[in-house]
């Protein structure tokens, strides 16, 4: 069996995908193949120092987000805070009018959530969509 | 299973795979939250496995998320913020040398070392052949230990 065949070999070898068979091949030209027994180490200690890379946990202000909202509709508010008040001095102008709408809303509010979603990426499409007196950008989901 | 259980279960490892593709915080907890999106509006279907659904998700989100900036950004920018990043950013060889990956050797080196699936399971969420994951991963290791050497590409 020669080194490139084995070479191959290894990696699945690593990661314990071998027939018994193949393990015993590659232990047995490991054994005489200075050259592969480096490789085998080095693949080895690769996945270890994978394994061991430092990944930040999400911040908890995120993790909040979407578990206080996790609901059936969806839809996410951007710019959260500029929205939020634009729609109090709106509604505080307007509460007259809107009466009626209101009290639709607040029918409906059990059963229909939202999830408000405040971007720091800029890399989705927003559509925007009114909704009562909220004013909603609908998601644009990707394929799935 | 109810949504809620299904977030605080296995959010942290979906958050590994997120930050792991596209390494920057603040993009993988947008894209985290995305993913969950994407989940609850499906949330009706009858899931056997978590695990892979999530993570098939949450891989759509990913390669959405690269196609969409790819589309905003001119290829000339985004290769330089990927430049401007690649200095910036990293400390760890190892890390260096996972982002000079190919996204789709990147891939199956995370969904193996960070995620810590078998072969048959990463097959099922790329839609591939158990040998094409064997040797991706093949080849994904040999570019490491290459770069790691100083034959970096």
């Amino acid at each position: 069996m020669n080194c490139k065949t084995i070479k191959e070999l290894i990696s699945a070898y690593v990661d314990g995908e071998l027939e018994r068979v193949d393990i015993l091949r590659v232990e047995e030209h490991i054994g005489k193949c200075e050259n592969c027994a480096n490789i085998l180490e080095s693949y080895t200690s690769i996945s270890l120092n994978v394994r061991s890379i430092e990944i930040p946990k999400p911040s908890e202000k995120v993790l909040k987000r979407i578990i206080l909202f996790p609901r059936r509709k969806v839809y996410r508010l951007r710019r959260l805070a500029v929205s939020a008040s634009l729609l109090i001095i709106l509604g505080t102008l307007l509460s007259p009018l809107l009466r009626t709408q209101e009290n639709i809303i607040a029918q409906e509010t059990p059963k229909e959530y939202y999830i408000v979603k405040e971007e720091k990426t800029p890399y989705s499409e927003v559509y925007y969509e009114r909704e009562g007196n909220f004013v909603l950008t609908s998601y644009s989901g990707g394929s799935f | 299973m109810n949504i809620e259980q299904i977030f605080l279960d296995y959010h942290d490892y979906i958050f590994k795979y997120i930050y792991s593709m596209v390494q920057n915080r603040a993009e993988a907890e947008d894209l985290l939250q995305d993913t969950f999106i994407k989940v609850m509006k499906a949330a009706d279907k009858d899931i056997r496995n978590w695990k892979s659904y999530l993570i098939t998700i949450a891989r759509n989100t990913v390669y959405d998320h690269w196609r969409k900036r790819k589309n905003k950004l001119s290829l000339d920018l985004f290769d330089k913020l990927k430049t401007k990043n690649k200095d910036i950013e990293l400390k760890l060889d190892i890390e260096k040398g996972i982002k000079n990956l190919s996204p789709k050797l990147k891939e199956v080196i995370i969904l193996r070392e960070i995620n810590q699936l078998d072969y048959k399971e990463i097959a099922d969420i790329l839609g591939i052949e158990k040998g094409t994951v064997k040797s991706r991963l093949s080849r994904a290791r040999d570019e490491l230990k290459n770069f790691l050497e100083g034959g970096s590409k």
